[in-house]
């Protein structure tokens, strides 16, 4: 039957516990790039600065 | 191909697509063990190799659980026997959050018997009972309590003179 623990062995334990946690999680090695607000923000850029009326001829200079 | 031959491939065929759905499993429990990525593939595709040719695995799922569990296990424990305490997959810096002290721990775990390690690794690794130990490594559970207390002891005496 599991014998009452000391304090030592609780820490060792904790310590054993986040090691074989930490061997089954890696941290990653890449972070992920989410593009999609850059893309949008890009999209956005592009579509302001189209003429508001392209068919418009520019006037002449004077 | 004779009409046998056939169904021996269609019962391998089946067997092994039953067994890859626990090979996520599987690999965890063998680097929780042995520590190291690379040995810890080797360990599960030993212990496939094991369960591929054994005559007959349990049909009910959670005696299945217990029969990989327990092949993994004693396939770990076979490779660390076999493997060089001062092997150079020993002295490579873990890919974890905290690769220092984890080969620490690696290095004191390696200096401990390859049953201790195992019993540590499926308890406080894998958080399976006293009894759930027992039951899948065919073991008393007063034979589990004391191994675990002797490794813990054991682990405990190398860290702290470290």
């Amino acid at each position: 039957m599991p014998r009452i623990q000391s304090k030592q062995d609780r820490q060792i334990d904790a310590l054993l516990i986040d090691h074989y946690d930490r061997l089954t999680h890696p941290p990653k090695t890449e972070p992920e790039l989410n593009l999609m607000p850059t893309l949008n923000k890009l999209k956005a850029a592009i579509s302001n600065a189209k003429p508001a009326n392209p068919s418009k001829k520019p006037e002449p200079q004077p | 191909m004779t009409y046998n031959q056939a169904l021996n491939t269609s019962i391998i065929g089946d067997r092994a697509e039953i067994l890859e759905l626990y090979r996520p499993e599987s690999f965890r429990l063998a680097l929780r063990i042995t520590g190291n990525p690379t040995t810890a593939e080797d360990v599960v595709q030993s212990a496939y190799l094991r369960l591929l040719q054994a005559p007959k695995i349990p049909a009910l799922i959670p005696e299945l659980m217990r029969y990989i569990r327990r092949t993994v296990t004693n396939c770990a424990i076979d490779h660390l026997r076999l493997q060089h305490p001062q092997s150079e997959l020993n002295e490579n810096l873990p890919n974890t959050e905290n690769p220092v002290l984890d080969l620490e721990i690696n290095q004191t775990l390696n200096q401990l018997s390859p049953e201790h390690r195992a019993i540590l690794a499926l308890h406080l690794g894998e958080g399976y009972s006293y009894k759930e130990i027992a039951d899948t490594l065919s073991l008393p559970m007063g034979t589990v309590a004391s191994r675990l207390n002797q490794a813990r002891t054991e682990f405990k005496k190398i860290w702290e003179a470290k």
